[in-house]
């Protein structure tokens, strides 16, 4: 693919992302107003920035990650302005800050490479440990933690009378996968090392398997002090999947999964919330009042969509509690039907082929395994929502990479594509 | 909007969409299969695919056999002048700690490869002979950049 295919690409997702903002609001009866043309202007420079930023200090960064970014970001951003406007014009800015999240971060490390990270892992992992407790700071405080439908994952900061909330543990998250790849890389060796026996089974010494144990004390104890499902069982997988890749020894992921098989099964027994999420995932109808209104919601929604959907701006995905962020992909499906959820999975898919691709091709292990990181980090969280939201799995709250609204997950997003960038700039032959 | 228009926009928008991704694996398809199509000279293989359409690169082209570590060779062509080391601006990039960013340069001139070291750390040796200034290095000849190997081909 020439430069001139990769810009055609960003300038068509920007021109969905218009076409698509100007549909919904002559649905609405209000013709074609600002907001198609901002749309279009705002990727534009968004993706403009990252796509000059690449070129310049990583020219030969893959060409084929920016695009399905692209239209995920686009297809979001349409989605979102359709349920509440005030969130679309958000979005759009929140997608100008990651943008430039982006750009910093492809300059800081357009000399020294990824492989400098390694040499702030400490760092990193305090970080990622303060990032995950902030959340939990008393609420009142100038910087106190808050307590949104039952989990402690928000943070909200007093700038004067306004109150700036995040969520810090998406940032956490890319901290902790930079600090897994850098530990893996160094330890694989002694951890794909299984000297013990126990009948037809190898089994490694029994001190191998303390990183395992504290990853999953970590994991858990976001649930337990958290209330947040989703981003235990992403962290604990993400770090399971790497060990694995780190190791090649599917014993790896046998005791992650037997770990995750009893840490659900005492879960649901002993925290009230994980129970009501099960029983709202199995018996949506029956709990139709009360827990399983959201879940349900969902369902008619798909229900109503058909091949292509209600049309843009002709649906009633407002209907559905959290429809620009947990629900979006079930929004997007009422409106443009089963055709937009498959091109949204597709793009998902054409984002893990190219960073799969870039960890296969990355020179030495920690590139390797922190493109492996960053790419299963997506794709994890694309199928816990999407699993959620379509009763495939329990539902939890994790957002759907590029598409849900969200300052926090657009910027941790956005900084691992800086990271892909980097790493495939700096494969080898 | 009237409903044949809603329908005719519902499809012209999942067009558009599934447009987008046909190129898009159109030309993932492209990059896979032909010829390396970026400034990367030592990735310009000949592609396998192409049948006679390519033809035979004459006089054979010298090859430099790259081992770092413990791990397979890797055989870069030579045409150019082409920066080693462990930095993100080498052309030849090795994963290796002991050499320095940009540790020394390869070009090819009359028939044969030279190398030239770049300031580096730990300096640059041709068979075992530690180099000043340009050096010619013959095929068979080894460069060692580090704990990396480099053999000429």
């Amino acid at each position: 693919m020439t430069a001139r295919t990769e810009s055609a690409f960003l300038a068509a997702a920007a021109l969905v992302a218009g076409g698509g903002t100007a549909v919904v609001t002559v649905a609405a009866g209000e013709g074609v107003t600002i907001d198609a043309p901002i749309a279009v202007l705002a990727f534009l420079m968004a993706f403009g920035g990252v796509l000059a930023a690449v070129r310049v200090w990583a020219p030969r960064g893959t060409r084929f990650l920016l695009p399905p970014v692209a239209l995920l970001a686009a297809l979001g951003s349409v989605e979102i302005f359709r349920i509440d406007r005030d969130l679309g014009r958000l979005q759009r800015l929140w997608l100008l800050v990651a943008a430039g999240v982006a750009v910093i971060t492809l300059g800081l490390l357009r000399t020294r490479g990824t492989v400098v990270l390694r040499r702030f892992r400490y760092l990193f992992l305090a970080g990622a440990l303060i990032l995950l407790l902030l959340p939990l700071l008393p609420s009142g405080l100038p910087l106190g933690g808050a307590t949104v439908n039952g989990s402690r994952l928000w943070v909200q900061l007093e700038v004067g009378r306004r109150t700036l909330s995040f969520q810090p543990g998406e940032g956490a998250k890319v901290l902790l996968v930079v600090f897994f790849a850098s530990y893996l890389a160094e330890r694989r060796h002694a951890l794909a090392a299984l000297p013990r026996r126990l009948g037809p089974v190898a089994l490694p010494e029994p001190r191998q398997l303390l990183p395992i144990l504290l990853a999953f004390g970590l994991s858990s104890g976001v649930l337990v002090y958290e209330g947040d499902l989703g981003a235990s069982i992403l962290l604990f997988g993400v770090f399971v999947v790497m060990l694995y890749a780190a190791t090649e020894r599917p014993f790896y992921l046998a005791a992650g999964g037997a770990l995750v098989a009893g840490g659900a099964w005492a879960a649901s027994r002993a925290f009230g919330r994980v129970a009501v999420r099960v029983e709202a995932w199995l018996h949506p109808f029956e709990h139709y009042t009360g827990s399983g209104y959201q879940v349900a919601q969902g369902v008619f929604a798909l229900g109503d969509a058909g091949l292509l959907g209600t049309g843009l701006g002709s649906g009633s995905p407002y209907l559905i509690p959290a429809a620009a962020t947990d629900f979006v992909f079930v929004a997007i499906v009422e409106e443009t039907g089963l055709a937009g959820g498959f091109a949204v999975l597709a793009a998902f898919g054409f984002l893990l082929t190219v960073g799969v691709g870039i960890a296969l091709r990355a020179g030495g292990a920690f590139r390797s395994l922190l493109a492996m990181g960053l790419s299963i980090t997506l794709a994890l969280q694309t199928v816990l929502i999407v699993g959620g939201v379509l009763r495939l799995l329990p539902l939890t709250g994790v957002t759907l990479p590029f598409v849900s609204y969200g300052g926090s997950s657009l910027l941790a997003n956005f900084a691992i594509v800086a990271l892909l960038e980097q790493i495939s700039h700096e494969e080898r032959a | 909007m009237p409903m044949i228009a809603v329908n005719i926009v519902k499809i012209l928008f999942a067009a558009s969409l599934y447009g987008f991704l046909f190129f898009l694996a159109r030309a993932m398809r492209a990059h896979l299969a032909g010829p390396a199509p970026l400034a990367k000279p030592f990735r310009d293989e000949p592609s396998r695919h192409a049948g006679g359409a390519v033809p035979p690169p004459s006089p054979e082209p010298l090859r430099l056999e790259v081992t770092t570590g413990e791990g397979a060779p890797s055989l870069v062509p030579i045409t150019d002048r082409h920066v080693i080391g462990r930095g993100a601006t080498a052309d030849i990039f090795i994963d290796d700690e002991y050499s320095s960013a940009r540790h020394a340069v390869f070009d090819v001139a009359e028939g044969a490869v030279w190398v030239e070291d770049l300031g580096s750390t730990n300096g640059t040796t041709v068979d075992g002979t530690r180099i000043i200034g340009r050096t010619r290095v013959g095929v068979g000849m080894t460069v060692e950049v580090g704990s990396t190997r480099v053999t000429v081909r």
